[in-house]
């Protein structure tokens, strides 16, 4: 069975790429996309996402505020930030509130090592 | 001008918003390809990749003309506000889809070039903020001038300021806009000018500027 990625990206051919990489994996599917945390918030809890992969500059309500909220509401849901920011600020952030880790935009490489680690981290895959 | 933090901050996320994102997608479609030529497992490489590459290359290229563009207009050189103001409207209705409807008055003013820059550019911020947080299917500019005062009208159709989001989210778009708006007030102020801004009857809001005339020769 393959684990459901849920995206979480502003930028709509950004958005489309990487959901192009995780429909690449062999133990992957996109299982719902957003433009927005607002969205997201909105459908997450109908779509049983294994894994969120949240930008972290997002439009209105910020992805370190989503990974926030996410964590709040829903403790045992993974989240992989994923951001244009290599400042290391932000990942120290992100991992203190929880996410399972913080990737660079445009490596495919790394995105696709941080997905299955996330995944296997409690045996999910 | 408006201050040179909001200007780089401005920059900055044009550049992160446009291009950076661009040039990452570009990445990792070539990764994608690397990939699929090193696994002969996997479906070959054809004609269809490479225009899609090609077509990815074009776009970047075209945002970094449009970065280029909105880090020097090269409308601000050598034009009159009215003309600069046509540029923007278009401008802005062309790369952020904003209806921008420009009415300008027909009396021709020659502006100093610092005065004509700086509202320039506060135009430009107030649009930008429409785009941004106001949800507007319209703006438009008034530019008017009165004999002793020249007025810039910004209105939009929109929700107003703060209006429509959420509360922690609206009090930070309140703060960026209104630490935009301070800027542009503390540049206004350099030339007697001023800022008002109010709710539009009937939803959006309107902010005008207002500088006196005396900084203007009238030519016609």
């Amino acid at each position: 069975m393959k684990a459901r990625i849920y995206i979480v990206e502003d930028h709509p051919v950004m958005r489309d790429m990487v959901a192009r990489v995780v429909s690449h994996m062999p133990n992957a599917e996109v299982c719902g996309t957003a433009g927005s945390a607002e969205q997201a918030l909105m459908q997450l809890p109908v779509v049983s996402a294994d894994l969120a992969l949240v930008d972290v500059s997002l439009p209105s309500m910020s992805g370190i505020d989503l990974l926030r909220e996410l964590k709040q509401r829903w403790p045992q849901m993974r989240c992989l930030m994923v951001s244009a920011h290599h400042e290391s600020v932000y990942a120290k952030h992100a991992l203190a509130l929880g996410a399972e880790g913080y990737v660079p935009k445009g490596d495919t490489d790394r995105l696709v090592q941080a997905i299955s680690g996330a995944l296997c981290a409690d045996g999910a895959v | 001008m408006l201050s040179e933090h909001s200007e780089r901050r401005r920059l900055s996320l044009l550049v992160h918003d446009d291009l950076h994102q661009f040039l990452c997608s570009v990445e990792m479609r070539l990764t994608l390809l690397r990939r699929r030529l090193q696994d002969r497992d996997q479906q070959p490489v054809d004609l269809a990749d490479v225009q899609e590459l090609e077509a990815s290359i074009r776009g970047a290229i075209s945002i970094a003309r449009r970065v280029t563009v909105e880090l020097s207009p090269p409308v601000l050189s050598h034009e009159g506000l009215a003309a600069m103001l046509g540029w923007l409207a278009g401008h802005i209705q062309e790369t952020a889809g904003l209806k921008v409807d420009l009415r300008l008055a027909t009396t021709t003013l020659a502006l100093p070039e610092d005065l004509r820059v700086m509202l320039f550019k506060g135009v430009r911020e107030l649009l930008i903020n429409v785009v941004r947080h106001a949800q507007a299917e319209q703006a438009w500019v008034r530019l008017m001038y009165g004999g002793d005062t020249l007025d810039i009208e910004v209105g939009d159709n929109g929700l107003g300021f703060g209006l429509g989001f959420a509360p922690q989210t609206a009090a930070r778009q309140r703060a960026q806009t209104g630490s935009g708006l301070r800027h542009l007030r503390e540049q206004l102020s350099l030339f007697d000018g001023s800022l008002k801004i109010r709710p539009r009857c009937g939803g959006g809001s309107l902010v005008t500027i207002t500088v006196p005339a005396i900084e203007a020769r009238e030519l016609v």
